[in-house]
């Protein structure tokens, strides 16, 4: 069995990204340096490990969650912000297996321009894909969520307005 | 369909939602603790009107004028209104003190349960806020302060 251990470096609370190796979700953890790191075992003589970002806005339901968050958040009052940016990740690498495999990978700030991910290893690697990019569909559905918020907020400023205004005499 | 590496995951939707609900309970009990003791000043129950009534203003993007030709000398006269406003805040003290009670538990729970992401500032916020607000309903309760 070949003993792999991945180790990220460069990730915050605010992006942690999922870990796919030969297309299955790998769990990764917290050391006490505050960096994340994946250890397991394979027989396999490469495997490939991607990397993806999971935003909030890209998933099926988003629409519900949307919702709900709104109305509990009384209108989008008390709720934190969904990601202005929509940057996700699309890193794919093939990594060529040893005994012992010890992997570092470096993740830069997320800007579209550049290298998502740098890699530190002794192990010969070939780089598919190695990029942040503007995720369209979470950007259009964040437009969409943003005019139906100004709307709502704007039907709710005068109904509010009328209140005041009636109480007051 | 074979599964590709940018498939989301459906377990991973319900956390990150579950993390926003967190953090909005996390919020509103921020604000109704703040609400619990607003009763106490009138001062905070003028500003309070004013600030309602200037959101109005700005969320409208002025057009209140038109819908509310004396809105802004009825949003001047509030001051003389604060005394009630601070007395609905005293008789509601326990709706408020409940809410922030209620809100804290919930979102300390929801970000407990998050073992991707720690997150300690909101949590000790919440533990201080489910403290304070205990503290304050059994003072209040006790009729040590009426």
């Amino acid at each position: 069995m070949k003993k792999v251990s991945l180790k990220l470096v460069g990730v915050t609370s605010k992006f942690t990204p999922n870990i796919f190796v030969d297309n299955e979700f790998v769990e990764c953890k917290k050391n006490e340096f505050g960096a994340y790191e994946v250890n397991f075992q394979t027989e396999k003589d490469e495997i490939e490990v991607a990397f993806t970002r999971e935003l909030e806005l890209k998933s099926k339901l988003w629409w519900l969650y949307a919702f709900i968050s709104f109305i509990v958040s009384i209108f989008g009052i008390f709720e934190p912000l969904y990601d202005r940016k929509c940057i996700s990740v699309d890193c794919l690498f093939k990594i060529k297996l040893k005994e012992e495999n010890n992997i570092k990978l470096k993740f830069n700030s997320m800007t579209t321009s550049g290298k998502a991910v740098e890699i530190e290893t002794e192990n010969i690697f070939e780089e598919i894909k190695n990029e942040y990019f503007i995720d369209k569909t979470a950007k259009r559905r964040w437009i969409i969520l943003l005019v139906i918020k100004l709307i709502a907020w704007i039907g709710i400023a005068i109904l509010i307005g009328f209140g005041i205004s009636k109480y007051l005499g | 369909m074979q599964k590709s590496h940018t498939t989301p995951l459906a377990k991973n939707d319900l956390k990150q939602f579950s993390i926003r609900i967190g953090k909005i309970f996390s919020n509103i009990s921020i604000i109704a603790l703040l609400l619990c003791f607003s009763g106490m000043l009138s001062l905070v129950a003028t500003a309070f009107i004013i600030l309602i009534g200037l959101v109005v203003i700005f969320a409208t993007v002025g057009t209140i004028f038109i819908i509310i030709p004396n809105y802004f000398n009825s949003l001047m006269s509030a001051t003389q209104i604060s005394a009630e406003i601070s007395l609905f805040f005293l008789d509601n003290f326990y709706i408020f003190a409940s809410i922030a009670l209620l809100g804290a538990i919930v979102s300390l729970v929801l970000l407990a349960l998050d073992k991707h992401t720690k997150h300690t500032a909101r949590i000790v916020v919440s533990s201080i806020v489910i403290i304070i607000a205990l503290v304050a309903i059994i003072v209040m309760a006790s009729g040590v302060i009426k």
